[in-house]
Order: C-alpha cells, then structure tokens, then sequence
C-alpha cells in the first residue's frame, strides 16, 4: 500500500500534474463563480480536453475542477446574495451580510481557508479509510451490487427534488435510456431505429453535456442582463484566515458532517453544508448572531461543503455509484478512460485511486492559495451577462460533444438531452434520478443478469433476499421507497387538518 | 430562489409549507409523452430474447406504473383544489417558466440548432462567426466593442483550443473548407 501511495505521490507531484490540478481548479471556480453555470456545467465541459491525457492526469485536472467549482460558488453567495450552485446555498446566510458590513473580501477569505481546510481534512480521512473499503468491496458479489445499484437509485430518488413520482419516473427513463444500443451481455442491439451511430449506444459525454450544459443555457436563455451589476471588495484576507482558525471547533465538526453525508448518494453538499449549518448555529454560544453575519456560519456551510468531495468519491471509487453530480462525471470520465469503477479501483487501478485521493488533497491547498489570492477577481465573474455566456456555453458545449468522437451524431445527442433535461427541469422531474439512471443501469443489468446465471434454477428474488447483505439492501430499498410517501401523508392530512379548522374559524 | 434569482431569507424558508397544487397540463402532456415511450419500449422489448428482454421490460413496466399512479394523483389533486376547505396558497411560477419565457428558450434553442446545421454544413469556425454575434444582438447585446471583442476571443479559443490542442476540423464543413488556416 506504501508503495502505491509513493507512486501516486511521485505522479501527482510531476510538474505537469500540478499545473492540471491549477488549471483545474482555475476552470472549476470560474464556473462555480458564475451563477447559474455552476460546477457541475464547467466539470462535464472540461471532459473532452481530457481525452488524449493519461487517467491520471485527467482526474487530476477533473478534482482540481470539482474542489474549485465548490469552493467558488460561495463567491457569489457572499457578494450578491446568489449561490453559483445550490450547494453554496447556505453560505448566503452569513456571507452576504459579512459582504454588506464592508467585510466582502474577509468572507471571501473566510471561505477559501474553511473549504481547502475541509477538502484537506477529508482526503485525509480518504486515506485513513481506505484499507478497510477495500475489505468491505471485496464482500460484494454480484447480487449485491444489483442491490447496490438499486439502493442508490432509491437513495437518489427519494431524497432528490420534486415528488418521489417523478423521480422514480425520471431513473427509470434514464435507465432504459442507457439500454439502448448494443447489450452487453448479448452483442444484440436494442432500440437502436436502424441508426448505425447508435449500435454503441448513448454516449455519456454528450448525454452529460446535454442534461448540465445546454439544458441549464435553454434555461439561461429567458433570463435577460447580468445577475448582479455592482460589487463591494472590500475587507481582509488576513483576518478571514484568522476568523476561520479562531472557529477550529465548527470547522472540524462540519468537515466530519460533509464527509459523513457526502458518502449518501445524491445532492450531499446541499444536505450537508444546511445540517453544518444548523449544528453550528445550535451550537454556538452566540446563536443570535447567525444570519447576521458571523464567520462560524460561513466556516460551517463550506468546511461542510468542500469535505463532501471525499465523501462523495467512498461509494463512486468502491462501488462505482457516485455520490454527487460531480462525482457521476468523474465516473463518466473514468470510463471514458476505460477505467470502471468498483473492486478493480482497489486491484490493478489502486494507483490512480490514491493519486486521486492525493488530488483531493492538492485541490484543497490550491483552494487554500488560490481561492484566497483570487478574491477579488473571482467576484466580477458573477457579472457576466447571459447574453454573452449563452451562446459562448453553447459553441463549447456542442464542439465539447463533438471532440469526444469526431461524430455529427453526438453533438444531435448532446442537443437531444438538453432539450430533454430542460423539460424534465420544466415539468418538475428531477434530473439527478435521471442522470444515475443513465450511469446505474447498465451496472444493474450486467448485474442482474449474472445474479440470474448464478441462481440458476432458484427464484432470483429469493436468491437474492437469502444473501444477508443483498436483504439488508433490499430492506433499505422498501424503507426509502415507503418513507416518503408517509411523511407527505403525515404532513397533508397536518395542513388539512390546520385549513379545516380554519375554515371553521372563518364560519363561526 | 425567489423569481429575480435571488435566495430567500432564512425567514422565508421557515414559512409554512404550500400545500399541493396540481401540476400544470403541459406536465401532464409530458408524463404522458414518457408513458408512450416506455409502451413503446414494452412493445419492442418483446422482439429480444430473455436474457437483453427483462431490464427493458421492467423498466418499462416501472414508468408505466409511476405515471399512472401521477395520473391519480393529479386526479385526487384537481378535484381537491376545487374544494373551498382545501387551502392551496399558490406560489407564483418562477420567472422564467412563463409564457414569454417559454417562448424565449424555444427561440434559443432554434438558434442552437441553426448553429449545429451551420457547423456542419460551413465549419465550426464560420458557424461560431455568424451565430455569437447573431445571437448576442438578439439577446440585447449593442456594445459593437463587446460583439467584436467576444466574437474574435470565442473564435480563438475555438480554433486554439479544439482545433489545435485537440486536432478537432473545426475548419472543414460539407460546403466550405478553410484548411489554409492551418497552415
């Protein structure tokens, strides 16, 4: 294991690796500083470039990517009131008014340190983890990573926006979207229309490019001038250092709280960065004061916020289920590299797997570095006017698709998923159900398949359930699945019963 | 967020819960385009033998389910919505799903089409020319400078970073060829 780590430090220290994980995070924060791009959009738009690095260069520049898309979208939380992605949501409640008290460049600073911080303390926590992932990977048979796969789609669905309907219609789609092309347990293809392009099925590049670039600039497109016209940068960069180490207890408290929720696939960051939130604010001897502008509250919602990362890559590198939408693209672009995720990550690919634990933690002191040298210039970005970025977005996005193969096809595919990704947005169906359908259906079908073969005349289902971690899965499942359904009773038949009685007041 | 894109308060955010409005007719055509889509793909799955036949079949069954129970659903809603007992403080939709709204992202997204046709039939490069200035100036771009400025820098970064680092022929259309530029 030593001997691995040595190899993925001696990688990820050659100069050219370092400069992937600058440029990374540079590309990253100019995205996650732009509201309405966000993280997610610049990390899919960065996939293309990698294609011709080594994989270890290309999840480099990628985590380097996904730590400042993180980080930066707290920029425009604290200047202008508008997170650049919904996981820097709760970094509004105190930076703005920090922002407004003439302290918009010490907030600034305050966030950078609480996020390299926490992306440095949870690529820590990666290492220290890892020898017993590998224990616990290895415990999975086929059977269970079709429970797997299930339990993460559940997870996705039940905990993603909207009604737990729609998101289990919007999984589903994605999942029989993934199922066209040629199968891979049987070369026969399936709903492929006769289109010789589609006998390799649907390209994840693009689907990604579609669903998070093009469907968000369709959005965009209605939206008319700049999202903020003016700045304050004033304030310290010392003192948010400071702010940030005198608030040591919230920040190792919300480090643990990302990473711990950050391993729960689906919108952890948000999840994360609110319960870091809360906790600090319960916590705090001067509660008061949260929402008016006290640096704990910031420290907590991005320490929380950063730390998701390396909780979000547990269940991506072992189990090959992301943890976020970040973490999907990194699966995209590990297989786009021909690198599947699950136990061989801990095998033959343990290499990369540490390099990537290291990058976390290389992201985290260039957040450190950066994010506190480019407080200022980072701001402006949230100025750009949409009619400028839409149509720039637009020509990346579609030459973005096309560079991943030299296909006509794939950029109508990226086109065809924007348009898909904005009505299903429209219409309230969630995308992340979608997005985990694409990328889960296959391994539960490869999955399946040979859980079928092993059962061999006994009923799968039973097979299955016989398997003590595939029932404790398929009792997860039944648990998530019902949960929802009977906390909205709960609360209808609560605010039913609050409409009655005040219909009664009314009458009387 | 609040309709000028803005977060709510923490206040806000702790206001009572909305209770549940029917979703609108054109979410309903939707779920009904998807039900038609997994009846097709029902219908097709049968042509497969049963080892590529069963996660298509299920999954088609799934969304089958799902919208018909969502077609219930709304049902119980519409008819709940009608009743004066039942409180339903409908929240404005967001700004930029309105009608104008609407009809500003098919616009754009017609014009993201002619760019792809314009990419293929004259190049990346001619198509990136015409279409950024074009679509800034009907966004309500006027800055000469900006439209200038933007143009030239995207075309750069095109013919850079795609057709240089990445060996892409974002020169070369079915029409047009501008090859000469590499050289």
């Amino acid at each position: 294991m030593i001997d691995s780590y040595l190899e993925a430090g001696r990688i990820i220290l050659q100069f050219d690796n370092l400069f992937y994980a600058v440029l990374g995070f540079l590309v990253g924060a100019i995205g996650g500083a732009i509201p309405g791009v966000g993280g997610p959009l610049v990390l899919t738009l960065m996939m293309p470039f990698t294609i011709g690095m080594s994989a270890e260069a290309a999840m480099i520049l990628l985590i380097g990517g996904y730590t400042g898309g993180q980080y930066a979208g707290s920029v425009p939380a604290i200047l202008i009131n508008t997170p650049g992605n919904s996981s820097s949501a709760a970094a509004v409640f105190d930076g703005y008014p920090l922002a407004k008290q003439g302290e918009a460049v010490t907030a600034i600073s305050v966030s950078a340190t609480a996020s390299g911080i926490g992306s440095i303390l949870g690529g820590l926590f990666l290492i220290a983890i890892a020898p017993v992932l590998v224990q616990i990977v290895l415990l999975f048979g086929s059977p269970e990573f079709f429970m797997l796969a299930v339990v993460g789609l559940a997870v996705i669905v039940t905990i993603s926006r909207g009604s737990l309907i729609k998101g289990l219609i919007s999984g589903a789609l994605g999942a029989l979207v993934a199922s066209i092309g040629t199968s891979l347990i049987r070369a026969q293809p399936r709903y492929n229309f006769g289109i010789a392009e589609l006998y390799d099925g649907i390209n994840l590049v693009a689907a990604f490019i579609g669903v998070f670039a093009v469907a968000e600039m369709m959005r965009l497109a209605s939206q008319e001038g700049a999202i903020a016209s003016a700045l304050s940068t004033t304030g310290s960069r010392i003192k948010g250092i400071w702010w940030t180490l005198k608030e040591w207890v919230t920040l190792l408290k919300s480090t643990v709280l990302g990473i711990v929720l950050g391993v729960v696939p689906g919108e952890g960051g948000t999840v994360a960065a609110f319960v870091a939130y809360g906790e600090a604010k319960r916590s705090s001897k001067e509660p008061e004061r949260y929402g008016k502008g006290h640096p704990g509250g910031l420290v907590a919602a991005d320490a929380a916020n950063n730390s998701v990362i390396s909780g979000a890559l547990v269940p991506t590198l072992a189990f090959g289920i992301p943890g976020s939408n970040q973490a999907a693209i990194l699966l995209a672009a590990l297989m786009l590299h021909a690198v599947r995720p699950g136990p061989a990550m801990f095998d033959q690919d343990i290499v990369l797997t540490y390099t990537m634990i290291l990058a976390v933690i290389v992201g985290g002191i260039v957040t450190l570095v950066l994010g506190i040298g480019l407080a200022k210039q980072l701001g402006l970005l949230s100025i750009v006017p949409t009619p400028i970025l839409v149509p720039c977005v637009i020509v990346v996005s579609m030459l973005g698709a096309y560079v991943v193969a030299f296909n006509w096809m794939l950029t109508v595919q990226a086109l065809l998923f924007g348009v898909l990704g904005y009505t299903l947005i429209r219409f309230g169906f969630s995308v992340v159900p979608f997005i985990l359908g694409l990328i889960l259906g296959p391994l539960a079908e490869l999955n399946l398949n040979r859980t079928y073969q092993i059962a061999g005349d006994q009923n799968v289902l039973w097979f299955i359930l016989q398997r003590p971690l595939s029932a404790i899965m398929a009792v997860m499942v039944v648990f998530l699945l019902l949960s929802e359904p009977l906390r909205g009773k709960v609360q209808l038949s609560r605010l039913l019963r609050r409409g009655g009685g005040e219909t009664a007041r009314e009458r009387r | 967020m609040t309709n000028d894109g803005r977060w709510a308060s923490e206040e806000a955010q702790a206001a009572p819960p909305i209770a549940k409005q029917p979703d609108s007719p054109g979410a309903w055509a939707f779920a009904s385009v998807l039900a038609l889509i997994a009846a097709y793909a029902l219908y097709g799955s049968f042509d497969f033998p049963i080892e590529i036949r069963r996660w298509p079949l299920g999954l088609s069954v799934v969304i089958l389910l799902c919208v018909t129970i969502y077609a219930v659903q709304q049902a119980i809603l519409v008819r709940q919505s009608g009743e004066p007992e039942f409180m339903h403080p409908l929240a404005e939709p967001p700004t930029e799903y309105r009608l104008y709204g609407t009809v500003i992202t098919i616009l754009a997204t017609a014009g993201f089409v002619l760019f792809l046709i314009g990419a293929y039939l004259l190049s990346f490069l001619l198509a990136t020319m015409l279409f950024l200035p074009a679509y800034m100036v009907a966004a309500g771009e006027r800055r000469p400078m900006m439209l200038a400025g933007v143009t030239i820098g995207m075309l750069l970064a095109v013919w850079l970073m795609f057709g240089r680092l990445l060996n892409a022929p974002v020169e070369t259309g079915l029409w047009v060829s501008l090859d000469w530029l590499f050289y």
